[in-house]
C-alpha cells in the first residue's frame, strides 16, 4: 500500500530574520564578547538571542528601538551567563597584573584572572544595576541613554552607578587585601 | 595611577575581537538558527483538543515558536499560571539547561520526584476521567471554555441591506456593527456585504445569502446556509477557518477561494492557494483555478454525441423572411412506438379502436417516414402584404420514388409537395418553387444574414435533437401594451432538447434586444431562495419566484394603469388618500423578494395551501395590515356590515395573528419567521413550515426534487414550477406520472427556463396529469 509519507523540506529562515540577523550580529557578539571574556560564549549569547527572536518571544521594545534592545538583550544574557560561570579568582594572579607593567607571560595571565574577577564581581550585583554598570563603563553609553534606555531617571542611572561602583571597589579591596 | 578598577574596565573596554572570529561565529548561529527553525512546529495537529496537562506540554513548543492561534496561546498561557507542572515544563522547553549550569539532580532527588509524579498521575487520571464523563455531555461548553476561540465579525461594508435575523425579529445592521456567534446573518435583494473576522479574515457576502458564525474543532467555522461568499483567509497560525455549507465543508489555512450554496448544491472555486474539500465520505484538495460542485446539476451536461445534430444542409433551403423555425428529427421510431402502444391498448377495449387511423393509413405514415432523411424542417415565412405564403416543411428524399408511391396511398393526398432534387418538400406551389430555386442558387438565400438564422446557426454548433425558433420580434406587432411589458423588446424564442447521458434536457429562452424591462424586467437574477425550506418533501406542488424588488413593480403597475386606464390609477389613489395607505411604501417596501405558493398537505376537504413571502421588515408590515383592517372595520361599520377580525397569540413564543372573515367565517393564519412571512389556511401548516425550516427536512432537500434539477450548470435559479402529484393522488388518475420541475431563469437580457421534462410539447407529463387527460380524452 502506496504511503503518504512526504519527505520533509527544509525551510529557510524569514528573510526579515535573516537581514536583522547580518545586521545586528556583531553588536550582539561584541558586546557579549565584552562582558563574558570568551568567544565561546558570546556565540551563545549570540545564538541565545536570536534564538528567542526566531521563536518571536521579544517585547515591545525591539519593536521601537531593536538595537537598543539587542544591545541589553546580550548584555544580560551574557550577565546570566557570567552568573552560572561565577568562581573564585587567585588572588597572585591579580597581584602579578597590577606590580608589573611589562608584558610578560604571568602579566599576560594575571590581566586575564582581573577581568574574570570583574566578571565575577558584576554577576553578583543586583541584575539591573550590572545591566547599568556594563552600559556605562563597559559599552560607553551616556547617564540620560542608560536612563531613556531603561525607563528611569538620570538622577537614579547616577546613584546606581555610583553604589555599584563603591561596591566593586570594596570588593576588589577585600578581594585583594592591601595590594590595591 | 588610576583605581584598578577603571583600569580593568578600560582593557575589558578595549578587548580585541577579531572580525573573522566575529563572523565565523555568525556563521555557526545562522547555521544552528536555521536548524531550530525547521524543528519548530507550524501546526501542533496531533492534539485535536485539549483535554489534559500532557495535551497542553504537547502544545508548548508551538506555543513558544508562536505558531498557535491567539485562543490557543491564551489557553496555555492561562493554564500554566495555575499549574506549576505545565509551567514548569515551558520554562524548561523555553531555556534549556545551559552547558554551564549547575549539575543535575541527584538520585534520590529524582526518585522523590518520582514517587510525587506517580501521586500526580493518579490524580490528574482522576480529573481526566471525571472531565471526560463532563464532557461527553457538554462538550461544547467545556470546549469553549478550555479552548476559546474568538468567533465574531464585524461588517466593514454593507452595499444595500444586511439583516440579522433571529426568530420572529430581523434587524439592519450597519458597517462596524457586531456579529457574533450563531447569529444568522442575511444579505437583502441586490446586496451585499464585507464582514472581517477576529483573525483579519474577509467574507465578501453576495446577495440574498445567509450565514452563521460558529467555532470548529480548530478554528471558525462560517456555516453558509445559502448565498454566495468570497473568502479571503488570513494565514491561521494553528487550526483552520471553514467554511460549511448543506453538502460540504471547505477548510483552509489561508487562501482566497468562493463557496456557492443553493438549492442544486454547491460550488468552491479557489482563486490562489489551497483548499481542502470534504463532501460525505471524500476529501479532495483544490488548488487556484480549479473548482468542486457537489452535485452533477451544477455541471454543464456532457451531450451524448451520436444523438445530437451538429449540421444541417436543410436550413439553406428556408425562405426568406422566416419568422418561425423548426428542426425535428424523423419521427419514424416515435411513431412505430405510439402506434404499437395504442394497439396494446385496442387489444384490452377494441371501442377505442373506432377512434383511430385504420391500419392501412398507419402502415404508409410509417412507409413515408422511412424513406425520408433524419431531420425534418418546418419554416413559417411571414411578409408584409403577400399571401400564399404557406409554411414549407422539408425533408431529405432517401428513395424519391417510393416516397412519392408511399404519400400518393394517403387518403388525404391532395397536400401539395414535390419530390425534386433529393428533397421532400411540402408547401404551397409558390413556396415550392422558391425552395427548389434556393436549393439551384447555393448561396443566395437572404435568410442566411438574419438574426434568426444566427441564433438557429448558433444552436446547431451546441448541438441539438429537435429545436424551435422564433422571430417574436416580427410576430408580435409592436402595440402600447406589449410595450409597456416589456415584450417589445423581445428578439428570439426558443425551445430545444438535447439528449446527453442523464437523460433528455429540454430549454425554452426568450431573448431580448436589450437589458429587460418593464413586466419582463421583474424577474430577479438567479439567487438562493429560502422559501422552499418552508415546504415539506411531500409537497403536491410548488410555484416560487425571486422578484426584483416590489416597490419597483407597483410603480410599473400603476405607470401602467396610467397610461392605459387612467380610471383605475384614480379608484388606487382615491383608495389610499382615503385610507391614508401608501401601497408601495406601506405594503410594497417592507417586503423581500421572494414568493412563494405550494399545495403542501392534505386536499380535502380543502386544500392545504401556503404562501411564503420574504419579508426585509415585518413589524411595519403587521403596522400597515392592522391599519388596513381597522381601516376595513371602520367603513363595514359605516354601512352596517361586520367588519373583519384581526387576532393574535403566542404558541411557544412564536406570534400568530387570524384573520377571520366574517361573511364565511373562513380564517387565515399569519406569522413572521427567519424573515419571512407564512400564511396559510391552519395553524398546524404554519408550525409544520416552521419544522422543516428548523429541522432541515425540507424539500430543498427531497430526492424527487434533486432529482428534478437540471443539469445545466446554473447555481441558482430565479423561480421554478414544481408538481409530484403522483405521491399522494389515485395512480387511475396520475398513471405514470413522474416529479417534474422547470426552472426559470432571468438573464440580463433573456429569460431561461430548464427542466428534465419536455416543455410544451408534452404538457401533460409536466402538469403530472398524463392519466387524467388519459382518461378524459380516450374515454
Amino acid at each position: 500500500m502506496a504511503t503518504m509519507a512526504q519527505k520533509p523540506q527544509t525551510r529557510s529562515l524569514p528573510q526579515e530574520f535573516e537581514q536583522m540577523f547580518r545586521k545586528h550580529h556583531e553588536l550582539v557578539y561584541r558586546a557579549a564578547y565584552r562582558v563574558t571574556g570568551n568567544a565561546e560564549d558570546a556565540e551563545d549569547v549570540l545564538q541565545t538571542l536570536f534564538l528567542r527572536l526566531l521563536r518571536q518571544e521579544c517585547p515591545p521594545q525591539f519593536e521601537t528601538s531593536p538595537k537598543a534592545y539587542l544591545h541589553r538583550a546580550a548584555i544580560n544574557i551574557a550577565l546570566d551567563i557570567l552568573k552560572s560561570k561565577s568562581r573564585n579568582v587567585s588572588t597572585d594572579e591579580v597581584e602579578s597584573y597590577i606590580e608589573d607593567g611589562r608584558p610578560s607571560p604571568d602579566r599576560q595571565r594575571g590581566a586575564s584572572e582581573i577581568q574574570n574577577w570583574l566578571r565575577t564581581a558584576l554577576a553578583e550585583l543586583n541584575p539591573r544595576t550590572a545591566e547599568m554598570f556594563v552600559l556605562r563603563h563597559i559599552e560607553g553609553y551616556r547617564n540620560a541613554e542608560i536612563a531613556k534606555m531603561m525607563g528611569t531617571s538620570r538622577g537614579t542611572v547616577a546613584v546606581m552607578l555610583f553604589r555599584a561602583r563603591l561596591r566593586l571597589q570594596k570588593s576588589i579591596r577585600k578581594h585583594l587585601g592591601e595590594i590595591v | 595611577m588610576k583605581p584598578i578598577l577603571d583600569r580593568v574596565l578600560r582593557t575589558v573596554r578595549n578587548l580585541e575581537i577579531k572580525p573573522e572570529e566575529t563572523e565565523q561565529a555568525a556563521a555557526r548561529v545562522l547555521s544552528k538558527l536555521t536548524a531550530e527553525h525547521n524543528k519548530v512546529v507550524p501546526h501542533p495537529a496531533i492534539v485535536e483538543r485539549i483535554t489534559s496537562c500532557q495535551d497542553f506540554r504537547a502544545l508548548i513548543p508551538a506555543y513558544l515558536s508562536r505558531s498557535l492561534t491567539s485562543a490557543r496561546a491564551m489557553l496555555i498561557e492561562d493554564h500554566t499560571r495555575e499549574c506549576v507542572r505545565c509551567r514548569k515544563a515551558m520554562e524548561y522547553d523555553r531555556h534549556p539547561r545551559h552547558p554551564h549550569e549547575g549539575p543535575r539532580a541527584t538520585l534520590s532527588q529524582r526518585a522523590a520526584r518520582t514517587t510525587r509524579t506517580y501521586r500526580l498521575a493518579a490524580a490528574w487520571t482522576m480529573a481526566a476521567g471525571l472531565l471526560l464523563i463532563a464532557g461527553l455531555s457538554q462538550w461544547n461548553a467545556i470546549r469553549d471554555f478550555l479552548w476559546p476561540i474568538d468567533v465574531h465579525a464585524i461588517a466593514q461594508a454593507v452595499d444595500g441591506n444586511l439583516f440579522v435575523v433571529s426568530d420572529a425579529d430581523i434587524h439592519t445592521l450597519n458597517a462596524g456593527d457586531r456579529i457574533d456567534r450563531d447569529r444568522v446573518v442575511r444579505t437583502g435583494k441586490e446586496s451585499s456585504a464585507v464582514l472581517q473576522l477576529a483573525d483579519g479574515s474577509r467574507i465578501e457576502v453576495q446577495e440574498r445569502s445567509e450565514l452563521t458564525l460558529d467555532r470548529g474543532d480548530d478554528g471558525v467555522k462560517i456555516r453558509l446556509g445559502r448565498g454566495s461568499v468570497v473568502v479571503t483567509a488570513a494565514k491561521q497560525r494553528s487550526g483552520h477557518l471553514y467554511v460549511a455549507t448543506n453538502d460540504l465543508i471547505v477548510s483552509v489555512v489561508g487562501t482566497k477561494f468562493a463557496v456557492n450554496a443553493g438549492v442544486k448544491g454547491s460550488r468552491v472555486s479557489v482563486v490562489e492557494g489551497e483548499v481542502h474539500v470534504q463532501n460525505g465520505s471524500t476529501a479532495q484538495a483544490l488548488r487556484a483555478g480549479q473548482q468542486f460542485a457537489s452535485n452533477p446539476a451544477l455541471s454543464t451536461p456532457s451531450p451524448a454525441a451520436t444523438d445530437l445534430r451538429y449540421t444541417s444542409d436543410l436550413v439553406n433551403l428556408v425562405p426568406a423572411n422566416t419568422v418561425a423555425f423548426a428542426s425535428l428529427p424523423n419521427l419514424k421510431e416515435a411513431v412505430d412506438e405510439v402506434y404499437d402502444a395504442f394497439r396494446k391498448r385496442v387489444r384490452e377495449d377494441p371501442s377505442l379502436g373506432t377512434r383511430w387511423p385504420s391500419d392501412d393509413v398507419m402502415n404508409r405514415v410509417r412507409q413515408v417516414a422511412t424513406y425520408l432523411g433524419p431531420e425534418i424542417i418546418i419554416a413559417v415565412p411571414l411578409r408584409d402584404g403577400e399571401k400564399d405564403l404557406a409554411p414549407v416543411l422539408i425533408a431529405e428524399a432517401l428513395q424519391p420514388e417510393s416516397l412519392k408511391a408511399a404519400i400518393q396511398g394517403l387518403p388525404e393526398s391532395r397536400i401539395p409537395f414535390v419530390v425534386d432534387s433529393g428533397l421532400f418538400i411540402v408547401s404551397s406551389p409558390r413556396m415550392i418553387d422558391e425552395v427548389l430555386a434556393l436549393r439551384r442558387q447555393a448561396g443566395s438565400n437572404p435568410f442566411l444574414s438574419t438574426a434568426l438564422y444566427q441564433r438557429i446557426s448558433s444552436a446547431y454548433r451546441e448541438g441539438i435533437t429537435w429545436f424551435l425558433a422564433a422571430d417574436v420580434q416580427k410576430l408580435l406587432p409592436a402595440r402600447p401594451a406589449t410595450m409597456e411589458l416589456g415584450l417589445a423588446d423581445a428578439q428570439q424564442l426558443v425551445i430545444e432538447q438535447k439528449n446527453a447521458k442523464d437523460g433528455p434536457s429540454y430549454r425554452a429562452v426568450l431573448g431580448f434586444n436589450q437589458t429587460r424591462r418593464g413586466m419582463m424586467g421583474w424577474l430577479a437574477d438567479p439567487a438562493p431562495m429560502g422559501a422552499l425550506e418552508f415546504v415539506s418533501s411531500n409537497a403536491y406542488g410548488v410555484a416560487a419566484i425571486a422578484m426584483k424588488d416590489p416597490s419597483l413593480i407597483i410603480e410599473d403597475v400603476f405607470a401602467f394603469l396610467q397610461r392605459n386606464n387612467p380610471q383605475a390609477i384614480r379608484n388606487i389613489d382615491d383608495f389610499q388618500n382615503r385610507h391614508r395607505i401608501d401601497i408601495r411604501h406601506d405594503l410594497a417596501a417592507p417586503l423581500g423578494g421572494e414568493f412563494l405558493f405550494a399545495v403542501d398537505g392534505p386536499i380535502l376537504p380543502a386544500p392545504a395551501w401556503k404562501i411564503i413571502v420574504e419579508v426585509y421588515d415585518p413589524a411595519r408590515l403587521q403596522n400597515t395590515i392592522q391599519w388596513m383592517v381597522s381601516e376595513t372595520n371602520r367603513e363595514a361599520a359605516a354601512k352596517q356590515q361586520p367588519g373583519v377580525s384581526l387576532s393574535s397569540d403566542t404558541v411557544d413564543g412564536r406570534p400568530f395573528y387570524t384573520v377571520t372573515f366574517p361573511a364565511t367565517s373562513y380564517k387565515v393564519h399569519y406569522t413572521f419567521w427567519q424573515g419571512y412571512m407564512l400564511i396559510a389556511p391552519d395553524r398546524t401548516l404554519l408550525i409544520e413550515a416552521m419544522q422543516y425550516r428548523d429541522t432541515g427536512a425540507s424539500l430543498a432537500r427531497s430526492d424527487n426534487f434533486l432529482s428534478q434539477l437540471p443539469a445545466d450548470g446554473r447555481d441558482y435559479v430565479s423561480g421554478f414550477i414544481y408538481q409530484n402529484l403522483a405521491l399522494n393522488l389515485p395512480q387511475n388518475i396520475v398513471s405514470n406520472a413522474v416529479p417534474s420541475l422547470i426552472c426559470l431563469y432571468g438573464e440580463q437580457d433573456r429569460i431561461v427556463l430548464s427542466s428534465k421534462a419536455m416543455i410544451g410539447t408534452k404538457l401533460s407529463n409536466i402538469v403530472g396529469l398524463s392519466g387524467l387527460i388519459d382518461q378524459v380524452w380516450l374515454r
